[in-house]
């Protein structure tokens, strides 16, 4: 790793949280409707 | 059932897959003038090729919907379209905070960085206009022309950088012409790898969304039918 080893992981950070934050909320909606659908 | 032991099984290929992709991403040599930036190649260009596939696709289902009619299409289509919004937002992310200390400053309007930046307002139209079209045929009709339109995208973003030369590179994996990639060849095969694992999330995250557009439209379609029947009664 270099002087730029912050930004390499950064990078690598903003895409995997901004990946993560899709698939909960997906996740979180298909919990959602098979709860509403049990009701 | 089987439907979710085929979305499991492609969610623990695509899992296994980057985490692959980034392991190798992170161990790559470090390049004589980049340094350890280049190591940005591996999620930058992936997340601009996962991009185009799923404007591509937006595109390719909107047309299969205008074909058939299906409204499995349309729900193919919006989902593409969302996964496409999201990627764009990480490639421009990525490509602001490698721009930083390559060339100074976070952002300039050069030809590619722009027409990036262009689909983010075509396909954030798109979903936009969904949201305000309450007709299922009318939406879908539209979003299908919309997206089929909105695809011209690709070619004219991956050429940007020759057509319109500014501070960009240009492309470091050459498609036209005769293929060649210009970089160790060491970088090309982990830059296979990550854009193969990149592939197969489009796909696991298309089929994650798609499944949760269609039992959303079955909730939708259930809730109108029971308002319909309760006005029925109210009717007498």
């Amino acid at each position: 790793m270099d002087k730029y080893a912050g930004y390499v992981t950064l990078v690598y950070l903003v895409t995997f949280v901004l990946l993560g934050g899709y698939l909960a909320w997906m996740w979180r909606r298909l919990r959602g409707l098979r709860e509403e659908d049990r009701e | 059932m089987r439907q979710d032991r085929v979305t499991t099984l492609l969610g623990a290929a695509t899992l296994l897959a980057l985490v692959t992709a980034v392991v190798l991403g992170l161990r790559a040599p470090l390049d004589v003038n980049q340094g350890s930036l280049v190591r940005l190649m591996f999620i930058h260009v992936p997340s601009a090729w996962l991009s185009y596939l799923a404007y591509g696709g937006t595109g390719l289902f909107g047309l299969l919907y205008l074909l058939t009619r299906s409204r499995r299409w349309d729900r193919l289509a919006m989902s593409s379209a969302e996964i496409g919004v999201l990627f764009t937002l990480a490639t421009i992310v990525g490509g602001m905070l490698w721009a930083k200390p390559t060339w100074g400053v976070y952002w300039v309007w050069d030809a590619r960085l722009t027409t990036t930046a262009l689909s983010l307002v075509v396909y954030g139209g798109y979903l936009l206009i969904r949201g305000l079209i309450d007709d299922p045929e009318r939406r879908a009709r539209v979003s299908a022309v919309i997206g089929l339109v909105g695809t011209l995208y690709v070619p004219i973003n991956y050429m940007a950088v020759e057509w319109w030369r500014g501070v960009h590179q240009t492309q470091t994996l050459k498609l036209l012409g005769k293929i060649r990639f210009d970089a160790a060849p060491i970088y090309g095969w982990v830059l296979l790898v990550a854009t193969l694992a990149f592939t197969l999330l489009y796909f696991y995250l298309l089929r994650v969304r798609a499944i949760l557009a269609a039992r959303e439209e079955a909730r939708e379609e259930r809730e109108l039918l029971e308002d319909l029947q309760g006005a029925e009664v109210a009717h007498g």
